[in-house]
C-alpha cells in the first residue's frame, strides 16, 4: 500500500475513533473537559430547559487565554471591499451564531429571545408570538417568531434580506434544544424550494462575557482606495 | 435634588443596602419592557434645574473647542464614523430601542446601528472588563425604580451630540421608573466624572412606550451612505 493511502486510511481510522469519543462524552462532563484547559471548573447551566439566558459559545473550542472574551481588530491593510460583505460593516445573518470562535449571548424575556452575537453585534430576535406581523420588512436576521414545544424552542423565521435589502425568500425552521451544556440547534433552511438541514452547536460558558466588538473601528484608521483598504495615511 | 447638592461620596452609597435582585422577583417587578423611544431628543444636556453642567476649565476648554469644530464639517464627531454613540448620548437618539427583561439580565436593543447594551443583575462591578463604548452596567430595583450603575467607559464618546466631554472616570447612576400608567419610563440619570466635572450632577431623560415598532438592524455606514466609499 502507498504511503499515501496509508496515511489517508489511518486519518480515516482516527477520524472516527475521535468522532466517537467526542459523541461517547457525556454531556454533563464537558464542562469538565473545557476546565482543563486552563480555566476554573464550569458552573452548570441552570436546569430549567427553558433557561437558556447566558454566553454560548458556537464549537467546542479552547477557552481563551485568560478571562473574557477576544476582540477582533481592524481588517488588514489590503484587504479587498465587498459591498454588502462584513467588511463594511453591515449586519449579516447569525444562523448558529458568531464566527471567529467569538460567542453569543441570549437574553431571555418572556415575550422576546434575543441572541447577541460578539462578532459586530449582530442581533437575532425571536418574538415569543404566533404569526409574523403582517408587511414585515426583510432584515439581515429577517423575522423570527418562536414558541416552546417541551424543552424544545421552535423558532419560524421569514423575512431576510439580501445584499440590496430584498426578501431572498428563505425560510428557516429551528428547533433549539438545550442538552445538557450544550445548546443544539437544528436548522431546516428552504430557500427557493431547496431545503437543507444544519446543526449548530454551542457550549455552555458562564465564565465569559461577550465583548463589545465594534466593527467600525477598524475603518477610524483606514482609506478605502481603489476599492482596498489602505493605512498609508493612518 | 438638584446638581449642586449632591456630595460625590452620595455615589459610592448609590448600591448600599439590601439589593434585592430582579432574578428573585423575575414577574413582580415593574414590566418596563418593548420599545421605547426618547419623547424628546436633546442636542445639549442639561442639569435638572436647567443650568449647564458643572464643567472643570480644561473639560470646558475642550467642549468649547469640540463645538467650534463641529459647526463645519462635523467630522470630529465620533457618531459619523458610526462608533457607539455611548451613555446618555445613545439612549438620547430620535432612534427606538427595545428592552428584553431576562432573569439575570436585562437587554436594551437599539436601532441604532443594531447596539446592545446589557444590564446585569448583580450586586457589584467585580466582573467588569473594559473600557467599552457603552461602559459595563450592573441593575437592580428598589422599589418600583430600576437603578442602573454604570462605570469602564471608554474616553471616546460624547455625552450629548453638542460634543459634551468626558474622561474615562465616568460613572452614572440611573434611576428608571414606569409613569403615565406604563406609556412613559422616566431616567433620572446622575453623572459624574472627578476629571470633567466639578460635581455629580442630574438630568432626566424621558421616553415614551412606542407599540407596535419594530425595532431594524439599522446600518449606520449604509444609513449615511458611507458604505458607498467602499463600493468600487
Amino acid at each position: 500500500m502507498p504511503a499515501d493511502i496509508r496515511t489517508r486510511a489511518a486519518l480515516a481510522v482516527w477520524s472516527v475513533l475521535a468522532f466517537a469519543a467526542i459523541v461517547s462524552v457525556p454531556a454533563t462532563s464537558r464542562a469538565a473537559d473545557l476546565a482543563t484547559d486552563g480555566t476554573t471548573a464550569l458552573a452548570p447551566p441552570p436546569s430549567d430547559p427553558h433557561d437558556i439566558e447566558g454566553v454560548w459559545k458556537p464549537g467546542r473550542s479552547a477557552p481563551p487565554p485568560g478571562s473574557g472574551a477576544a476582540r477582533s481588530g481592524p481588517p488588514p491593510a489590503g484587504t479587498p471591499v465587498v459591498a454588502g460583505s462584513t467588511l463594511v460593516c453591515a449586519p449579516v445573518e447569525r444562523l448558529g451564531g458568531a464566527g471567529g470562535g467569538m460567542s453569543n449571548l441570549w437574553v431571555v424575556g418572556p415575550k422576546e429571545i434575543v441572541m447577541i452575537s460578539e462578532e459586530d453585534q449582530d442581533v437575532r430576535k425571536i418574538y415569543l408570538q404566533a404569526h409574523h406581523p403582517r408587511n414585515v420588512i426583510p432584515q439581515p436576521n429577517g423575522n423570527s417568531i418562536g414558541h416552546w414545544e417541551g424543552d424544545t424552542l421552535v423558532v419560524d423565521s421569514i423575512a431576510f434580506s439580501d445584499a440590496n435589502g430584498k426578501d431572498k425568500g428563505q425560510h428557516v425552521v429551528e428547533r433549539i434544544q438545550k442538552q445538557g451544556d450544550r445548546l443544539v440547534d437544528h436548522a431546516t433552511i428552504t430557500t427557493k424550494g431547496v431545503t437543507t438541514q444544519r446543526t449548530f452547536n454551542s457550549d455552555w460558558r458562564p465564565d465569559l462575557q461577550v465583548w463589545e466588538n465594534v466593527c467600525e473601528e477598524g475603518y477610524s484608521k483606514f482609506q478605502i482606495i481603489n476599492g482596498k483598504l489602505d493605512d498609508t495615511n493612518s | 435634588m438638584n446638581s449642586t447638592d449632591m456630595p460625590r461620596a452620595g455615589l459610592a452609597f448609590a448600591f448600599a443596602g439590601a439589593i434585592s435582585l430582579a432574578a428573585s422577583a423575575h414577574a413582580a417587578t415593574p414590566d418596563i419592557s418593548g420599545p421605547w423611544i426618547i419623547a424628546q431628543p436633546h442636542e445639549v444636556l442639561k442639569t435638572t434645574d436647567g443650568r449647564a453642567p458643572p464643567l472643570l476649565p480644561a473639560a470646558a476648554a475642550t467642549y468649547a473647542a469640540t463645538k467650534a469644530a463641529v459647526s463645519t464639517p462635523k467630522d470630529n464627531d465620533p457618531d459619523l464614523r458610526c462608533l457607539p454613540p455611548g451613555v446618555p448620548r445613545l439612549m438620547l437618539q430620535s432612534f427606538p430601542f427595545n428592552i428584553v427583561q431576562g432573569k439575570t439580565m436585562y437587554a436594551m436593543m437599539f436601532e441604532w446601528n443594531h447596539l446592545n447594551r446589557i444590564i446585569h443583575l448583580v450586586a457589584d462591578h467585580s466582573d467588569t472588563i473594559g473600557p467599552l463604548y457603552l461602559g459595563q452596567s450592573i441593575g437592580h430595583w428598589e422599589g418600583n425604580s430600576l437603578v442602573v450603575d454604570t462605570n469602564s467607559y471608554n474616553d471616546t464618546t460624547w455625552l450629548d451630540d453638542s460634543g459634551l466631554p468626558h474622561s474615562d472616570q465616568l460613572h452614572t447612576v440611573e434611576h428608571m421608573k414606569l409613569a403615565g400608567g406604563g406609556t412613559e419610563l422616566i431616567d433620572t440619570i446622575t453623572i459624574d466624572d472627578p476629571q470633567t466635572f466639578a460635581k455629580p450632577w442630574q438630568t432626566v431623560m424621558v421616553f415614551r412606550k412606542d407599540p407596535g415598532a419594530i425595532i431594524k438592524e439599522d446600518y449606520c455606514l449604509g444609513r449615511l451612505g458611507r458604505d458607498n466609499l467602499v463600493v468600487k
